[in-house]
């Protein structure tokens, strides 16, 4: 009885801290959309598949057209924010988000700074499996959020690659 | 006793070098958030996703390269070059380094240090200074360097291309 109850104990934990990453991109949107005029998209899982369904009927994924069909299930949501016009908040707001990341199980896989412009990708992995794809952009003026909800592991994105080219070179 | 001592012999034989790490380290905080400055960083972790998803034969061999390169940093200027380069030189401890290869090409100064023996090295140095350019490029990891120098039009990043020279070193 007390090994099950230390294993689902565990286990809750481990879904927090999921479940804390989640929380805290979604209150970052909130936020930069709080303090100032912003425009922002969500697209849940199935506006996602239906976009690459309609996107691979019309021929314009081209030779990755494989790639996407296979991970479309695996996508399960995309958020946009863009401001041309962001302000001081808006700018604190982002900069305190990419200096807490690493304490909300995000971690800076790349940065690319020049002058004012920065570019930033967080990745939240779990078990293999990447969680959560978040760009951060910042001009001198300007904000962009690129959000991508997933559950692709890498082992499987890596099969993937290797049969499209296995099926290309068969062709 | 004799424990302690031999724990404290460790502590201090790491100390060096992790000064020498966090030397470099400090050289590229004190200039990440200065304006002149552009700044990339590259996670092992990115590294890794890079060379899982890279599987197509013609990169195969930039794919052997990348999954043994733990990380990547870079701080470059074209603002008073040879002032930075003059100030990398003396705060990074370039004694604790092997000068791999110096070359003056058209007025930039390019210097290959290494920490490591023989052809796979732990880090790799890019220390670049002249007219119109300053360069400081750290590699991390299992580098070949008989390898690398093809990253050199790979990266497209300002600098990335001192590496081609790596093909002349003897």
């Amino acid at each position: 009885m007390k090994s099950i109850f230390t294993l689902l104990l565990f286990a809750a934990m481990g879904l927090t801290s999921h479940v804390q990453s989640q929380r805290c991109i979604k209150q970052l949107f909130k936020d930069i959309k709080k303090e100032g005029y912003s425009f922002a998209i969500t697209a849940p899982a199935w506006l996602v598949k239906a976009g690459i369904n309609a996107a691979a009927d019309h021929n314009s994924l081209e030779k990755d057209k494989d790639i996407w069909l296979s991970l479309k299930d695996k996508i399960k949501g995309v958020r946009f924010l863009i401001n041309d016009k962001s302000n001081d908040k808006q700018q604190d707001i982002m900069k305190q988000f990419a200096q807490n990341a690493v304490n909300e199980n995000l971690e800076l896989y790349a940065s690319f700074t020049e002058g004012k412009d920065r570019v930033q990708l967080f990745v939240e992995e779990k078990k293999d499996k990447i969680k959560n794809l978040l760009f951060l952009i910042n001009g001198d003026n300007e904000n962009i959020i690129f959000h991508i909800k997933t559950d692709v592991s890498l082992s499987e994105f890596e099969s993937k690659s290797f049969s499209f080219q296995k099926n290309k070179k068969q062709s | 006793m004799r424990t302690v001592i031999t724990i404290l012999a460790f502590v201090i034989a790491y100390l060096p070098a992790q000064s020498q790490n966090n030397a470099i380290d400090r050289f590229f905080s004190a200039y990440e958030n200065n304006e002149n400055f552009t700044v990339v960083f590259v996670s092992p972790k990115m590294f890794e996703m890079v060379a899982k998803a890279t599987n197509d034969s013609k990169n195969s061999d930039i794919k052997e390269l990348v999954k043994d390169i733990r990380g990547l940093k870079i701080l470059s200027t074209k603002k008073d070059p040879l002032k930075y380069y003059n100030e990398a030189s003396k705060k990074i401890p370039l004694n604790e380094y092997e000068v791999l290869m110096t070359v003056k090409d058209k007025g930039d100064n390019v210097k290959f240090l290494t920490k490591g023996s023989g052809d796979i090295v732990d880090e790799l140095l890019l220390l670049v200074g002249g007219s119109d350019d300053f360069v400081l490029m750290s590699f991390v990891g299992k580098l070949d360097l008989n390898k690398i120098s093809k990253l050199a039009n790979k990266l497209d990043i300002q600098g990335s291309e001192h590496l081609d020279k790596l093909k002349d070193k003897k």
